[in-house]
């Protein structure tokens, strides 16, 4: 579905991957390491000097602004943190509702109807249409954010550390709606994050960067059991695992 | 006989008055730790690990604070009882802290030189114990000490050309090499017991890692005791000899590290342990733990984790579970484990 092929730009170098429609493709790599700005080329928040983005067959850096707008409708992202990300002084509901009032017909009745669908989506409901952010849990904020991004039915989701800021317990449930949400809408995932154990669990195919540059990159089960890069097998050896039996302090 | 541990909270409460109302942010915490052992004290944010730590420097304003109940015991001295002027010569010297907020411990105008050495002269200020410098008694003399002192533990930590580096600004230090220093800092006072907050949180994993590895080789060559503060359980395994869960303002689970993450009997421990995807998870399949945490201006009246238990008896709403040993290395607060409310299998027909 998604092809690109990136030259020379800031912080990334010679860049290759695809991601297949409805799978999910991980994105591995340390802080600085170039994985945001990948992100926010894709979303062509930042022009590179040269190279394609190839989605669904159409090259997006050549897309007039009008045409990338149309297009960003199909590609959504979800940040790391979900408070920063929304708008402290709007209601759940016209947090949601914007990129409908944007991209969409629909007003009112309607409007609100779609919003709280979405919000069901993410096992939220009715209640919460008109609370402001501040009110929730971070879990919950981020099941927001997902709800919003869900609005214009995208095909892509950029997801940048969606769980980072989370605590495990709670990092667990928005993985299972991850999950349960690409099933149901067949969804395909750019799953960003230093969460080797996450990307492990979530991704079909992984990326390392390094550097902004790719050192490795294939099926997850591969690159974990046989790590071909220096680089991830240290990472990989440098990951806690939370087995006393496992720990290299121990004998 | 058993040896008299280094720490011992027992039964210790917190409350805190805030604009909504009276937080109850600890209640009952018990905790002890052994001569030599390394402990990492493990739970979400908010459950009351950094105050915990904070309550045994006495580093909770009081008020807001107010400590109701409760003991902490260091070294078989009563440190809830203690005078501000007993506490300073426990504070840094024998007790060091490196906290969580970074702006706590690097002052970013200061170079890292003037910092160690204000450290060291503070303490021996406060204390009295000139020892920690070596022999001169003269300003200039101590000045120069604790510059060499500061120098010797920078490189033990491994900071090379510490000589040079010590000069330099918080900013011009990476954020594993800021550790280290706050680690060398946190030495200066030869310290019995370091409590760590969160120290490898914002770091990446390899640089986690190597700090990880100084940690370690530290408490033995120092002789030191360590609580380590974290939300993450891989670090506990990793590093720690003996572990505390904390929920809500609780300690739920302890014991030897070993014991809790192979049998671990909590159901909040268990749920913890199974909203980490192993390399064995199937995707769909991570289990995580339900609902939130609760308000800890109205908690709820019994065990706190009842709300979010898969295993919740009515006696569970009741008042919290005590801590009991299941095993001399193994203590847990939950009902399933104590006799008058009969074994986990009964709990489980109930479900
Ligand atoms: N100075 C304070 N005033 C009021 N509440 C506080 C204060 N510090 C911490 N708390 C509250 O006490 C609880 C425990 O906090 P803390 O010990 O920082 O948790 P942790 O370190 O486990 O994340 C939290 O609910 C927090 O909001
Ligand atoms: S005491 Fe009851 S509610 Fe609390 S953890 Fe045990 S079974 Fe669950
Ligand atoms: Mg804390």
């Amino acid at each position: 579905m998604f092809t690109r092929t990136i030259g020379t730009i800031k912080a990334v170098d010679g860049v290759n991957f695809s991601i297949a429609e409805g799978s999910s493709f991980g994105l591995v790599g340390e802080s600085g390491s170039g994985k945001s700005t990948i992100a926010r080329v894709l979303l062509r928040l930042e022009e590179p000097s040269f190279g394609q983005v190839r989605f669904n067959g159409v090259d997006i850096l050549r897309l007039s602004p009008e045409e990338m707008r149309r297009r960003r409708a199909e590609m959504q992202i979800v940040f790391q943190d979900p408070y920063a990300s929304l708008n402290p002084r709007l209601t759940v509901r016209d947090i949601i509702a914007e990129p409908l009032v944007i991209h969409t017909d629909l007003r009112g009745e309607k409007l609100t109807a779609r919003v709280v669908e979405l919000l069901e989506l993410v096992n939220l409901g009715r209640q919460h249409l008109y609370r402001f952010p501040h009110e929730f849990s971070g879990g919950q904020r981020q099941r927001i954010g997902i709800a919003r991004a869900l609005a214009l039915h995208p095909r892509l989701i950029i997801l940048d550390e969606p769980t980072s800021a989370l605590d495990v317990s709670v990092q667990a449930q928005i993985l299972n709606l991850l999950d349960d949400l690409q099933k149901r809408l067949k969804l395909t995932y750019l799953f960003i994050s230093h969460d080797l154990g996450v990307i492990r669990y979530i991704c079909d195919r992984v990326a390392l960067i390094y550097h902004g540059k790719i050192v490795e990159e294939g099926a997850t089960e591969q690159i974990f059991t046989a790590p071909r890069a220096e680089y991830t097998q240290n990472l990989l050896a440098a990951m806690p695992i939370p087995d006393p039996d496992v720990s290299p302090f121990r004998n | 006989m058993t040896e008299q541990p280094l720490l011992d909270i027992r039964n210790l409460y917190l409350d805190i008055k805030t604009f909504d109302g009276t937080s109850h942010v600890l209640n009952g915490v018990n905790l002890t730790l052994r001569r030599g052992a390394v402990m990492g004290l493990v739970g979400e944010t908010g459950c009351g690990k950094t105050l915990t730590g904070l309550s045994v420097s006495r580093l909770v304003a009081t008020p807001p604070g107010n400590y109701p109940r409760g003991e902490i015991w260091f070294d078989g001295q009563d440190v809830m009882n203690m005078s501000e002027a007993q506490m300073r010569k426990l504070r840094g010297r024998r007790i060091a802290m490196i906290f969580q907020d970074p702006a706590t411990n690097l002052n970013p105008v200061f170079k890292i030189s003037e910092q160690m050495i204000d450290v060291a002269l503070h303490i021996v200020a406060e204390t009295g114990d000139t020892s920690l410098l070596g022999k001169s008694t003269s300003a200039g003399g101590q000045r120069q000490a604790a510059r060499q002192r500061s120098i010797e533990l920078l490189e033990h930590v491994g900071i090379a050309d510490a000589a040079r580096r010590i000069d330099g600004y918080p900013h011009e230090f990476s954020g594993g090499m800021r550790q280290r220093v706050l680690i060398a800092m946190a030495l200066l006072g030869q310290p019995q017991l370091l409590i760590a907050d969160e120290p490898t949180t914002a770091l990446d994993v390899s640089v986690q890692a190597q700090i990880l590895r100084l940690f370690n080789g530290l408490v033995k060559e120092f002789n030191l005791s360590v609580l380590l503060i974290t939300h993450n359980l891989g670090v506990v395994a990793q590093l720690c000899d003996e572990v505390a869960v904390m929920y809500a303002g609780n300690i739920v689970e302890s014991g030897a590290a070993r014991r809790v993450f192979k049998t671990p009997s909590h159901p909040y421990t268990q749920g913890l342990l199974r909203s980490i995807p192993t390399p064995q998870t199937k995707r769909g399949e991570l289990e995580g733990v339900p609902g939130n945490i609760p308000n800890l201006i109205h908690p709820p009246g019994g065990c706190r984790f009842a709300p979010r238990c898969p295993k919740a008896m009515p006696v569970c709403d009741t008042t919290f579970p005590a801590m009991t040993a299941l095993e001399p290395d193994h203590q847990l607060a939950c009902y399933l484990y104590t006799k008058e409310t009969g074994t986990q299998t009964n709990a489980d027909k109930r479900r």
